[in-house]
């Protein structure tokens, strides 16, 4: 099942050690803005609800990622690319 | 020779009560703010989003640019210009002023909400200033099955929280949410949106 949103600590909750390193990553190939470190050593506050991973999917016409990053973005969040991954192993 | 069509636009006409929310997603490239049917922002993608309640008359939207003219000696009028500034910003007195979740969130960098037994606080202080995404949602005039969205990606509010407390009066908060962009997204689309959906 596809991710609708994703947060440094839902990320963290499925991949510890990784919440972070997969968060910037999505934001990255998403768009989203890549979230910067604050004075305090976390991500950008404005981030704390999250990215918004169902309307980037949603997108259609020439804005709209290609469906290779959508399914890396997918495999990145946990989504059912990285499940399926998992079970076949 | 054919005339050309008016345009009066008053279908286009901002007529009806918003909504205010606050810690929505952040949409991604091509992407806007998910909504769910009925206007509010869809949960699955904002899971965190906050309404930030009623206000007292509405509220004011704005973009605006300031931009500085060049001017040629040999000219008598600027020649040229260039964009200075960006601001974007949303306004509003809410009233919701003893729920202390939306306090500690119109005091970015200084409020810090408490609950316990029998109590809610707003402890204050100093701590790390919080920039949150949000928006005015409003149903529009020209289809009322359709939203706008005024969405800033990146805010916080500037006007502290102040509210007059007494009988005669409803108290109510101005709060001045200010835009900040986020200077990693794409240079058109750093700061905020203002779309509608249509058919």
């Amino acid at each position: 099942m596809a991710i609708d949103n994703v947060t440094v600590e839902s990320l963290e909750k499925k991949f510890k050690g990784e919440g972070f390193k997969r968060f910037k990553a999505i934001a990255e190939l998403g768009g989203f803005g890549t979230p910067t470190i604050d004075h305090t050593g976390g991500v950008d506050p404005a981030y704390r609800g999250g990215l918004d991973l169902k309307g980037l999917r949603n997108v259609e016409g020439p804005d709209r990622l290609t469906d290779a990053v959508l399914a890396k973005i997918d495999e990145l969040a946990g989504g059912s690319a990285e499940k399926k991954a998992k079970e076949s192993n | 020779m054919a005339g050309t069509a008016t345009s009066w636009k008053t279908a286009a006409i901002a007529q009806n009560a918003g909504q205010l929310w606050a810690n929505l997603a952040i949409p991604g490239t091509g992407a806007r703010l998910t909504l769910d049917a009925d206007g509010t922002p869809d949960a699955t993608a904002n899971p965190s989003a906050m309404h930030l309640g009623a206000t007292k008359a509405g509220a004011k939207l704005m973009i605006k640019s300031s931009l500085t003219n060049f001017e040629a000696d040999e000219f008598r009028a600027p020649i040229v210009t260039n964009v200075d500034k960006i601001e974007m910003g949303i306004s509003a007195e809410l009233i919701g002023v003893t729920d202390l979740d939306l306090i500690e969130f119109l005091l970015p960098g200084v409020g810090t909400a408490a609950t316990g037994s029998g109590y809610d606080q707003i402890r204050v202080g100093i701590k790390a200033i919080t920039y949150s995404s949000v928006a005015c949602i409003f149903p529009l005039i020209e289809d009322t099955t359709k939203y706008g969205v005024f969405h800033i990606y990146r805010a916080l509010n500037d006007a502290g929280v102040e509210w007059a407390q007494s009988r005669k009066e409803l108290g109510g908060i101005p709060v001045n949410l200010v835009g900040y962009e986020i200077t990693t997204r794409a240079a058109t689309d750093t700061l905020g949106s203002f779309w509608k959906q249509i058919a």
